[in-house]
């Protein structure tokens, strides 16, 4: 049944502490980071005004913050944290633990430019510097989003066929600070959706087991075979959880989100914010009788391949659009998790990257209809797969 | 497709063009609107030019961009007239808001203005006998009220009841109504 829901303007940085705030979490530690910044001062007045009944445990960085959580997930705790760009640099090392040892935290992260120079601004080069440290990573396209796939975050991180930390990658300023229309749930509702942890293996003095022990090279390749099974499942995992919220919301949730894809000869992929302004451009350039699509790649890590596949494999001419550089690199991250996915198939597509968005700069949806007559250049020229080259950069 | 209304609010840091943005926003969503509404941080000093953007509609709001043809634009500070990046991109059937104590007709000689509605108010004065501060902001709103039909004063009173502490919501509603009331407007 979909639930009643309350209509309000926040900022998506309020947004995810509103979700927090109504997901029966134990322990919260965070150090506060532009742009996340206002998540950890609207929980704090959630805590002092007495909304939220968690532990906020104050510490002096990201790596103690990232630490102090994954103490608490292996207590059996729900856990939650936040940070960006330079914070997640300095939890880096730290990553690899929480995922190894299984600890379903869940992480708001309000993408941010890495320094230097120093950008407080949006783009997905701390992500996308994380995107190999074992955590599932969702990227969210607005302020409804950010609310919605925090509180399903808790859901799925901690399902014992997944049991893996979460990024929720919400673009800096472009959600954090924007203010948009949503819908939230009632406390009660969301308690019911996500009743407190209740965890299957955890430190306990009662009965005793040991997290995070030493694994020599005759078991260390087990526990990360293991740890791919688990991200895995969760392509199967997320559309379940996800299901199971729209029957309370009613608002809707994949993997991938395709727009105007079928019959689609040529398609915008994206991740973010920019997904919007593809299917907006898209939807410009179909009245100028371009047969343009859009697909927004919500979920990163695990990448879902198939979906993605599927929905490109008869595509003449894909326009992917990365936020990030891969420096050395023949493309950009999301590049170079799809082209390999079409080698071979429908006589092969052109496939032109575009490195845009970077340090904040803005992305209209004439940039991205710049974009896609490059690609049908290349098209034309037979240029395959060009390397990836900058959209909207001075020269 | 649907087409947005779209505000670029122009001032200076400290003197509430977020504020202002956002208790916009909140008015629209009771009103039932779709509303983006968003701030162009820069370097964060005092007095520094900010920006500030709208985005309106019926349905949820797709494009994740600056504002780049606004419908209507607000400038908060008089300093700012000067600067012809202000008025970049306005429509020609748009409105322009200015905090001035000059009459429309004066500032659309003087800006030498052949498109758009023009408004004017004193917002300067006005945040000057009510707060003593130079918070334009919410006068402002009550001249954007009044220059297009966007809004209805009342949804914006509303709205300020909701988002005002106490001690701060009588000063607030008295220069919303002031700036909706002593708005002067000239069309094209």
């Amino acid at each position: 049944m979909i639930m009643k829901q309350k209509s309000v303007a926040l900022v998506g940085d309020q947004a995810v502490a509103h979700a927090v705030r109504q997901s029966n979490v134990d322990l919260i530690a965070a150090y506060p980071i532009t742009p996340q910044t206002i998540i950890v001062e609207t929980l704090n007045e959630f805590l002092s005004n007495g909304e939220l009944s968690a532990r906020y445990i104050n510490v002096e960085s990201e790596h103690s913050a990232l630490s102090a959580v994954i103490g608490g997930s292996l207590a059996g705790g729900r856990t939650f944290t936040a940070t960006a760009s330079q914070g997640l640099g300095l939890m880096q090392e730290v990553l690899y633990v929480a995922s190894g040892l299984r600890c379903p935290i869940i992480m708001a992260v309000t993408t941010r430019a890495m320094s230097a120079p120093i950008n407080i601004h949006a783009d997905h080069s701390d992500v996308m510097g994380s995107r190999d440290a074992g955590w599932m990573q969702i990227f969210c396209e607005n302020v409804q989003e950010a609310y919605d796939l925090t509180l399903m975050a808790f859901r799925l991180a901690e399902r014992d066929d997944v049991l893996l930390p979460i990024m929720v990658n919400l673009d800096g300023f472009l959600i954090s600070h924007t203010m948009e229309d949503l819908k939230i749930l009632e406390d009660s509702v969301v308690s019911e959706y996500l009743p407190p942890r209740v965890a299957s293996l955890k430190l306990d003095p009662e009965r005793p087991m040991t997290f995070g022990s030493f694994a020599l090279p005759d078991y260390y390749t087990e526990f990360k075979r293991q740890q791919v099974e688990g991200i895995e499942n969760a392509l199967r995992a997320a559309p379940e959880e996800w299901k199971r919220f729209e029957a309370l919301s009613g608002r809707k949730y994949t993997v991938t989100r395709p727009h105007f894809m079928d019959g689609a000869e040529i398609a915008l992929v994206s991740m973010g914010t920019s997904a919007g302004t593809a299917r907006y451009a898209a939807s410009k350039m179909r009245e100028d009788g371009l047969k343009v699509g859009a697909l927004s790649v919500r979920l990163f890590r695990p990448f879902p391949s198939e979906e993605v596949k599927k929905a490109l494999v008869n595509v003449n001419v894909i326009v992917v659009m990365d936020r990030t550089v891969s420096f050395g690199a023949y493309g950009g991250p999301l590049f170079n998790e799809i082209t390999p996915l079409l080698y071979g198939t429908n006589d092969s597509p052109t496939i032109a990257n575009f490195i845009y968005g970077l340090g904040g700069r803005d992305v209209t949806w004439r940039m991205m209809v710049d974009a896609t007559e490059i690609a049908l250049k290349k098209k034309k020229t037979g240029e395959k797969i060009p390397k990836a080259q900058f959209l909207g950069v001075r020269e | 497709m649907e087409s947005y209304f779209q505000i670029r609010w122009h001032g200076r840091a400290q003197q509430g063009v977020v504020t202002a943005n956002q208790l916009l926003a909140w008015a629209l969503v009771r009103g039932g609107r779709h509303v983006q509404a968003f701030p162009d941080f820069g370097p964060e000093r005092g007095g520094a030019p900010i920006r500030a953007f709208t985005r309106v509609a019926t349905k949820p709001i797709e494009l994740h961009e600056k504002v780049y043809e606004p419908d209507v634009v607000i400038i908060i500070d008089n300093t700012l007239f000067k600067d012809p990046s202000t008025l970049k991109g306005l429509k020609k059937d748009g409105t322009l808001v200015l905090n001035t104590s000059y009459a429309p007709e004066e500032m659309r000689a003087h800006l030498k203005l052949g498109i758009c509605k023009i408004c004017t108010l004193d917002a300067t004065k006005i945040a000057a006998e009510i707060f003593k501060k130079p918070y334009f902001n919410t006068a402002m709103i009550g001249g954007l009220a009044r220059a297009t039909e966007l809004i209805e004063l009342n949804n914006i009173l509303d709205a300020a009841k909701f988002m005002f502490e106490e001690k701060a919501l009588e000063a607030n509603l008295e220069a919303i109504r002031r700036g909706y009331n002593e708005a002067k407007v000239l069309e094209l």
